[in-house]
């Protein structure tokens, strides 16, 4: 089956399953392998993405769901001015390891705003490498200036 | 894989019919639903995508009710007004559930039809007297709701189309304290919710992963001392790699124990 929606800003058409996932259609199909899978169950937040500007499990969500809507992923994300200032934030602040969950990370910095609580908000996404702190400490300091 | 039978209905008679023909699963949030079928726990062939449904994520003000339509999700109820004007006790309790990124998707209404002994939601809903709501029409007293481990009052054919909460609810004095291995997306080792009236003459004690379902406390409601230890009575918890038995009955004592408490402070 055909759908139609908008991945970092481009217009996609895409011909598959309705119930493929969300996150194979954008790395097999659309060649983005910045979401990463890690659980595949929701649980570990490496996968998100951003579809209509929430924050959602790509390893969750079926195309069917996404026709009509636009997802932003960690490498559209990386071309905006937000995004830009998170990434160089994150390496600043050594919050940077294997890389495996940082576009998870990146993807929900860039959702928040400044009412967002940090720790609240990236709850739902695990490190193996860096021990949590320096990761919060980038993002507190990015979202000092977010809007 | 094998090949799965997809419909996307466009009204609830429609998709009561799918589901009462197939046998099928509901696709709501999913957040439920594909991790069973990605870990292969259920013979999924048919999924009944009901998104594409008009009119069934309001929540309104309706006939002396809150009603809350079946795919408002977490995070929409979390932050609606007129759900924290009149029940806030449901907002404190979606805060400490799942992440940022699943309350985003799954729903409340998905949440008790999954029927985990551990639904979280369950407990305000047990506690504020809410009704289901099935197929536009029947309702549901969400005290029978509940029938097992995964188990509803549902019929095939059945949908949860909304929740309901009455108004007077919102003048009970609420409480909710839930235990868990980390703060967000893990399932509680147990967790107690409690209601009282504003004369603090009527109490509801609703207990979490602690029975085949999550139950009410009816003794621990009517004894006139030491409810937290009536309670503790009332459940069977079991032995599994997140808590013991043992263990999970001492923590209903204390959460129901702090549940009170800050009622009593409440009502200060």
């Amino acid at each position: 089956m055909r759908f139609n929606f908008k991945v970092n800003d481009e217009k996609i058409e895409i011909d598959c399953e309705q119930t493929a996932r969300l996150i194979d259609v954008l790395r097999n199909r659309l060649g983005l392998v910045g979401v990463h899978e890690g659980c595949s169950t929701g649980e570990c937040g490496a996968c998100t993405v951003l579809v209509n500007g929430k924050v959602v499990p790509s390893c969750l969500v079926i195309i069917a769901d996404v026709d009509g809507k636009e997802v932003m992923t960690v490498e559209g994300i990386a071309r905006t001015e937000k995004g830009k200032e998170i990434v160089k934030t994150f390496a600043a602040h050594g919050a940077i390891q294997c890389g495996f969950c940082t576009p998870g990370y990146v993807s929900c910095a860039y959702a928040m705003t400044k009412d967002d609580d940090v720790v609240k908000s990236v709850e739902g996404n695990l490190c193996r490498c860096t021990g949590y702190k320096k990761i919060l400490e980038a993002i507190e300091k990015v979202s000092k200036w977010n809007t | 894989m094998k090949k799965i039978e997809y419909f996307e209905p466009r009204s609830i008679e429609e998709a009561a019919q799918i589901l009462a023909d197939t046998r099928g699963f509901v696709l709501a949030g999913g957040t439920d639903l594909l991790v069973r079928m990605r870990r292969r726990l259920w013979d999924i062939r048919t999924i009944v995508n009901i998104k594409k449904i008009p009119a069934i994520a309001e929540i309104a003000v309706t006939d002396g009710h809150l009603s809350i339509g079946c795919l408002s999700t977490l995070s929409q109820i979390q932050s609606d007004a007129l759900v924290q004007k009149h029940f806030p006790l449901l907002p404190r309790v979606i805060a400490q559930m799942a992440s940022w990124q699943v309350r985003n998707i799954a729903t409340m209404a998905g949440n008790i039809c999954n029927a985990s002994p551990a639904a979280d939601t369950a407990l305000p809903l047990l506690c504020l007297d809410a009704e289901v709501v099935v197929n536009g029409s029947r309702s549901i007293p969400i005290a029978n709701f509940f029938t097992g481990p995964g188990k509803t009052a549902l019929s095939p054919g059945e949908l949860v189309t909304s929740i309901r909460i009455p108004l007077k609810a919102s003048a009970y004095k609420t409480s909710f304290h839930r235990l868990g291995i980390r703060q967000g997306l893990d399932i509680a080792i147990a967790a107690v919710c409690v209601s009282v009236s504003p004369d603090l003459k009527e109490f509801r004690i609703a207990l979490g992963s602690v029975a085949p379902i999550p139950m009410r406390a009816t003794r621990a409601e009517k004894a006139s001392s030491g409810k937290h230890e009536v309670a503790a009575t009332e459940c069977s918890p079991i032995d599994d790699f997140r808590a013991s038995k043992w263990y999970r009955t001492e923590m209903i004592k204390v959460l129901t124990k702090r549940c009170l408490d800050e009622i009593q402070l409440q009502s200060k």
